[in-house]
C-alpha cells in the first residue's frame, strides 16, 4: 500500500487522484478556484499551492495538478503556503468591484469566503481598477466580467462537458476577458451549469437575478423530474416558493451537472392552474368539495359502472410521473379492489431521443422520471400492463365506461381524439396537479402534490432507486398522491395501514422482488440500484 | 582588450551567405554529413562533452536536454527552434537568422537527427518577416541539396523542416507558450510537469532550442567537443554574443570568448563608451528581466559563472541573454523601470493570477512614483507585491511560468540598487532628473 503524508497524516494513494482531491477527502481543505473535480486542471488561479517535498526537491506546487507519490510530504499549512494564499487573495481582489450588497453570489461566494479565511481586511491598492463590461451572453445567462476572476471553469465546461465551445478567452494580461465567440450565444442546453461552477458572481442566471438573497434560502435534496435520467438536485426555496434548482453531486448519475430544461422546469409548482381542491361534476364550474365527499364519489362512480356494465368496463392509467409507492398503491387498488381491471401507462417520449454531450451527460428522450419504476412495480405486482392504445381504443369503442387517470405531468398534452374519447366516458376520475384537458372533463378531480411537496422514490432509466425530498407543503387542499390513493383503497373497504411513506415502501419491498430490502434509509441521499440489478452485478 | 572570437558570426560579412552554394563553399553542411555517419547517441554525447549550454538565458546543458528525449517513443518526436527573440535589449538571434541562416538550419537538422525528431519547426517571431522568408528559401535549397526530406544523404533519416511565424507576443518565446502557439492556441505556458521531453508539441516528445545554441552545433561536430571545450570558461565553454545597446557610441553585437572580457571592456572598448560629458549610471547585463549593475560593479568578467543565476557567482543578479542596456546619467531609474514594466504589463498572458494582476499593479505604482504621486508606503508595497510573485533570485515563485520572476526581479533589483532615487521621487513629489531624457547623439 503506497502512502504519502499531508500535514503529518499518512494517507493512502488513490491512483489517478490528485493531491487536492485526496486531501479534501481526508478532511484537509485546500482552497482553490480554477480546479473543479469535473473539469481539467489548468492550475491558473494559484490558490491551491501547497508545500511539496518529493524526490529530494522541496517547494510550492499546485495541488490540483500534483499527483501523490510514495513518500511525498505535503504541507498545507506552512508560512510560505499561507503567505501565497494571502497574496493571491489580494491579487484577485484589487480589480474586483466591491458590490457584494447587490451581487447574487453574495453569501455563497468563494471570493467572500476565502477573503475571511485567507485574506486581509484592507486593501493596499490605490490605483485605478480595470473595469470590464457586463454582458448578456445567452438565453439564461449574464456575464458580469468585472467580477470575473478568470478561473476559466466556464470555458472548460463548454469545451469538455457540453462540447459546444461557445466561450473563449479574449485579449491579454489584465484585460483578459471571457466572452462568447462572435456570432455565438451561450445557449447550449447545459449552459446553467456555468453559473453554478462560477466561484464568484460573474455568471448569473437571469431567472434568479435579484430574486432572493441566498442566505434566506432553504435547500432540500431531491430529484429532477424532467426526464428519466433522475439527476440529483437541490431545490432552494423560501416563503413557500421555489427560487432555483441546482445540481447535486452524484457520480453515478449526473456527476455535477443538470440540464437547463430541468433547471428551469419548476415554474408549474406555483402555477395559477394548480388544482387546489377536490372537485366533482363536469363542466365549466365544478363543485369544490371536501375530500370525504370526493372519495365517496369515486367509490360510487366505479361501483355504479361495475354494476351496470360489469367489471370489464373499468380501466386506469398509472403514471410514470408519480412515485413507485404511488404506482404500487394504484396497482393494489386495481388488482385487489377493482377486480383486476386493466391498467395502462401513457408514455412520454421526446422526438429528439437521448441527447448525449461530449462529457457523457445525457438528456433522456423518455421524459417521465419514473417509467422504469412504474413498470417494475406494476409488473412486480403481477399486473400485465395493457397498452395505452388498447385502452384508448376500448374507450372509443365504448367497452370502457369508467377511467381513473393518474396524472402528474406538468406538460400534459392529449390529442383531440383522446379528448373526445374522454367525453364519452360515463365516469372519469383525474388525479393531477394542474388543470388541463383531462381534469376539465373529469367527474371527480383529486388534487395531488408536486415533486417538492411530497416524499417517495423514483427509479431512473438505469434502474437506480432515488428519493424525493419535501420542502413545501402542498398548495390549497391538495395532498400527496400516495395519501389520496391510500384513502381511496380504504373507502372501498380495502386495507391500507400506511401512516407514512416508508410504510408503503416496506410493503412494496415485500411484494415486489426488484425492491427487496429497500427503504428510504437504504436509498439514502445518493440512491441505490434495484435489488435485482445489485444482485445480478454481485 | 581581448580580440573578438568569431565562431558563429564568422561568416556574417560573407556576401550572399544565405545562398546554399556560398555556404557550402565555406564548409557548409560538412558537419551534417559527418553527423549522419555517427549514431544519434554519439552526436548527443559529443554535444554533451562539449559543454554547450543553452543560450536562451537559462544556460542549461544542451546535450543533457537532448538526452532526456525518448529513444524509441511510440509517437513522433519534434525539434522546435525558438526564434521568437523578444527580450528587450536582445537582438542576437535575429542577426544569426539574417546573416547565416544555413548555419542554424544545419544545426537544427543535426539536432533533429540526434533526438530522432520527425520534424523540426522553426518558430520565428512574426515581426521578423524578412528572416522568415529567407529561412523558407533556405529550406527549399536544402531540400534540393538533399539535406531535408526523405532519406537525407542516404542515411535513412527522414526530416521535414517547417517555419512558423510567431503570434506576436513575448510569451510565445517561453518554451511551453511557444508550443501552445505552434498548435494554434493562445500562448499560455503549460504547467510542468509534464516536461516538453515527455509531452510537448501535439502531446509528443519535444526539444526546444534557442537559435544561438543550435548555431554552434555544426562547429562542434566539425571540430570536435574538445575544441569547443577549450574555448571560453571552464564551466561555460564557447563564445557568446553580447548585444550592447543604450547610451553608447557604438552599439552592436560582439562575439567574445566567455570569461574573457569585463563589462567595462564591453561598454568602453567594444561599444565605444559613453557620449561626451556623460557618466555611466547603470547597466542591465542581460535583457529586461535581469537586475541592473552600478558603475562600481562593471569590472566583473562576463561569465555566467560569476553571476548568482545561473552560476551561483558573486554578482546578485542574472546573466541572462546578453542584452546589455547601458544607461548614463540622463536616465531616470524610475522612468527606466516604468518603461520595462509597461512592456511586461502589456505582455503578461494573464493566465495566472499573480502575474495578471501583479504586473499592471506594480506598473501603476511605479507610474505614480515617477509622476510625483508616490506615497511613503509605495516602495514597501511595491517590493512586497513583487516578492509575492517571486522571491528575488530565489527558486520561490507563484506563477506557472518564469514570466513572474522575469518582471518581479527587475523591480526588486532596481529598487534595491537605486532606492535613494525612488525615495527622492516620493519626497520631492516630482522626478528629480531634470535633464532631457531622450537619447541624443552629440554633434
Amino acid at each position: 500500500m503506497a502512502t504519502f503524508t499531508i500535514d503529518g497524516k499518512e494517507i493512502e494513494i488513490v491512483p489517478g487522484k490528485n493531491v487536492l482531491q485526496t486531501a479534501v477527502e481526508n478532511d484537509v481543505y485546500i482552497p482553490h478556484y480554477c480546479y473543479h473535480p469535473g473539469l481539467s486542471a489548468p492550475a491558473n488561479c494559484r490558490m491551491c499551492l501547497v508545500g511539496i517535498e518529493a524526490g529530494g526537491r522541496k517547494g510550492m506546487a499546485p495541488s490540483c495538478t500534483a499527483m501523490p507519490a510514495e513518500g511525498m510530504i505535503v504541507d498545507t499549512q506552512n508560512d510560505e503556503v499561507k503567505r501565497n494564499q494571502n497574496a493571491v487573495m489580494e491579487f484577485l481582489l484589487i480589480n474586483h468591484p466591491l458590490d457584494c450588497p447587490v451581487c447574487d453570489q453574495s453569501g455563497e461566494c468563494e471570493l467572500q469566503n476565502y477573503s475571511y479565511s485567507y485574506g486581509t481586511d484592507r486593501s493596499r491598492f490605490l490605483d485605478q481598477k480595470t473595469i470590464q463590461p457586463k454582458k448578456d451572453i445567452g438565453e439564461h445567462t449574464l456575464l458580469y466580467s468585472d467580477r470575473c476572476i478568470r478561473c476559466t471553469r466556464c470555458i472548460r465546461f463548454c469545451d469538455e462537458v457540453s462540447g459546444t465551445s461557445e466561450l473563449g478567452y479574449f485579449n491579454r494580461g489584465v484585460h483578459n476577458e471571457i466572452d462568447i465567440f462572435p456570432g455565438e450565444r451561450l445557449d447550449n442546453r447545459l449552459s446553467g451549469n456555468t453559473v453554478d461552477i462560477c466561484p464568484v458572481g460573474a455568471l448569473l442566471d437571469k431567472d434568479f437575478l435579484f430574486k432572493q438573497r441566498v442566505w434566506f434560502l432553504k435547500g432540500v435534496d431531491t430529484l429532477c423530474t424532467g426526464c428519466s435520467a433522475g439527476c440529483n438536485i437541490r431545490a432552494d426555496y423560501n416563503n413557500e416558493r421555489i427560487y432555483r434548482l441546482v445540481p447535486r453531486q452524484n457520480l453515478d448519475v449526473n456527476e455535477y451537472w443538470m440540464c437547463d430544461d430541468g433547471r428551469h422546469g419548476w415554474g408549474y409548482v406555483h402555477s395559477d392552474d394548480r388544482l387546489l381542491f377536490p372537485m366533482i361534476g363536469r363542466g365549466a364550474e365544478p363543485d369544490l368539495v371536501l375530500w370525504d365527499v370526493a372519495l365517496q364519489k369515486v367509490k360510487e362512480g366505479f361501483e355504479k359502472v361495475s354494476e351496470e356494465h360489469g367489471p370489464g368496463a373499468v380501466a386506469g392509467f398509472a403514471s410514470s410521473h408519480l412515485t413507485s409507492e404511488e404506482n404500487f398503491l394504484f396497482g393494489r387498488l386495481f388488482k385487489d379492489i377493482l377486480g383486476g381491471a386493466p391498467i395502462g401507462l401513457r408514455p412520454k417520449v421526446s422526438e429528439e431521443g437521448d441527447i448525449t454531450f461530449k462529457g457523457g451527460f445525457t438528456i433522456r428522450g423518455d421524459k417521465s422520471p419514473n417509467s422504469r419504476g412504474a413498470e417494475e412495480v406494476l409488473g412486480g405486482l403481477g399486473i400485465s400492463l395493457t397498452s395505452h392504445s388498447e385502452i384508448w381504443k376500448g374507450i372509443q369503442e365504448g367497452r370502457i365506461k369508467a377511467l381513473y387517470i393518474l396524472g402528474g405531468d406538468p406538460l400534459e398534452k392529449i390529442t383531440e381524439a383522446e379528448r373526445t374519447a374522454l367525453g364519452t366516458l360515463e365516469f372519469l376520475v383525474v388525479q393531477d396537479i394542474l388543470a388541463n384537458d383531462m381534469s376539465r372533463q373529469a367527474d371527480v378531480v383529486l388534487p395531488g402534490a408536486a415533486f417538492i411537496e411530497k416524499l417517495g422514490t423514483f427509479t431512473n432509466c438505469d434502474g437506480r432507486v432515488q428519493k424525493l425530498g419535501k420542502g413545501l407543503e402542498p398548495v390549497g387542499d391538495a395532498r400527496p398522491d400516495w395519501t389520496i390513493l391510500r384513502d381511496v383503497i380504504e373507502v372501498f373497504g380495502g386495507s391500507a395501514p400506511y401512516d407514512e411513506i416508508n410504510d408503503v415502501m416496506a410493503d412494496l419491498a415485500k411484494t415486489v422482488e426488484a425492491y427487496e430490502g429497500l427503504d428510504h434509509t437504504v436509498v439514502g441521499e445518493q440512491g441505490v440500484p434495484l435489488s435485482t440489478i445489485a444482485s445480478a452485478e454481485a | 582588450m581581448p580580440e573578438e572570437y568569431k565562431i558563429i558570426t564568422k561568416l556574417f560579412d560573407v556576401e550572399n551567405i544565405k545562398d546554399i552554394n556560398v555556404y557550402q563553399s565555406h564548409d557548409g553542411y560538412k558537419a551534417l554529413e559527418k553527423a549522419l555517419k555517427m549514431s544519434p547517441d554519439e552526436v548527443i554525447t559529443s554535444v554533451q562533452d562539449s559543454g554547450l549550454a543553452g543560450r536562451g538565458g537559462a544556460w542549461f546543458s544542451a546535450g543533457m536536454k537532448w538526452s532526456f528525449m525518448p529513444k524509441d517513443a511510440p509517437v513522433p518526436s519534434y525539434l522546435c527552434v525558438n526564434a521568437d527573440e523578444s527580450e528587450p535589449g536582445t537582438f542576437k538571434d535575429r542577426q544569426l537568422l539574417a546573416h547565416n541562416p544555413h548555419q542554424l538550419l544545419e544545426g537544427a537538422i543535426i539536432a533533429s537527427y540526434a533526438i530522432r525528431a520527425k520534424a523540426a519547426y522553426i518558430y520565428i517571431r512574426g515581426e521578423m518577416w524578412e528572416e522568415l522568408e529567407m529561412m523558407e528559401q533556405c529550406i527549399i535549397e536544402a531540400r534540393e541539396a538533399g539535406y531535408v526530406g526523405k532519406n537525407i544523404l542516404g542515411s535513412g533519416f527522414d526530416l521535414e523542416v517547417y517555419t512558423h511565424p510567431g503570434a506576436g507576443a513575448y510569451i510565445c518565446g517561453e518554451e511551453t507558450g511557444l508550443m501552445q502557439s505552434l498548435e494554434g492556441k493562445r500562448a499560455e505556458p503549460r504547467v510542468k510537469p509534464p516536461f516538453p521531453a515527455q509531452k510537448g508539441i501535439f502531446g509528443c516528445p519535444t526539444t526546444v532550442n534557442n537559435v544561438q545554441t543550435l548555431s554552434y552545433v555544426p562547429h562542434i561536430i566539425n571540430q570536435g567537443a574538445e575544441w569547443f571545450k577549450g574555448i571560453g570558461s571552464e564551466r561555460y565553454p564557447g563564445t557568446f554574443i553580447f548585444c550592447v545597446s543604450g547610451n553608447v557610441r557604438n552599439p552592436g553585437l560582439f562575439e567574445l570568448e566567455i570569461g574573457t572580457a569585463t563589462m567595462r571592456e564591453l561598454i568602453y572598448d567594444y561599444a565605444g563608451g559613453l557620449y561626451e560629458g556623460r557618466e555611466l549610471k547603470a547597466v542591465i547585463p542581460g535583457g529586461a528581466s535581469t537586475s541592473p549593475m552600478t558603475p562600481d560593479q562593471i569590472d566583473i568578467v562576463m561569465d555566467p559563472a560569476n553571476f548568482l543565476l545561473p552560476g551561483r557567482g558573486e554578482f546578485k543578479g542574472m546573466f541572462g541573454t546578453g542584452g546589455i542596456i547601458v544607461m548614463d546619467d540622463t536616465v531616470c531609474m524610475v522612468d527606466a523601470l516604468l518603461n520595462l514594466m509597461n512592456f511586461f504589463a502589456h505582455e503578461s498572458c494573464g493566465q495566472c493570477t499573480p502575474c495578471r494582476e501583479g504586473c499592471p499593479w506594480t506598473r501603476d505604482i511605479i507610474w505614480r512614483i515617477e509622476h510625483g504621486q508616490g506615497t511613503a508606503k509605495d516602495l514597501e508595497t511595491l517590493m512586497e507585491v513583487a516578492d509575492n510573485v517571486a522571491g528575488f533570485l530565489s527558486p520561490r515563485y507563484s506563477t506557472i511560468c518564469l514570466f513572474g520572476p522575469a518582471f518581479s526581479y527587475p523591480i526588486q533589483g532596481f529598487v534595491e540598487t537605486f532606492r535613494s532615487e525612488f525615495e527622492a521621487h516620493i519626497e520631492q513629489g516630482c522626478c528629480p532628473i531634470h535633464q532631457d531624457k531622450s537619447i541624443k547623439v552629440p554633434g
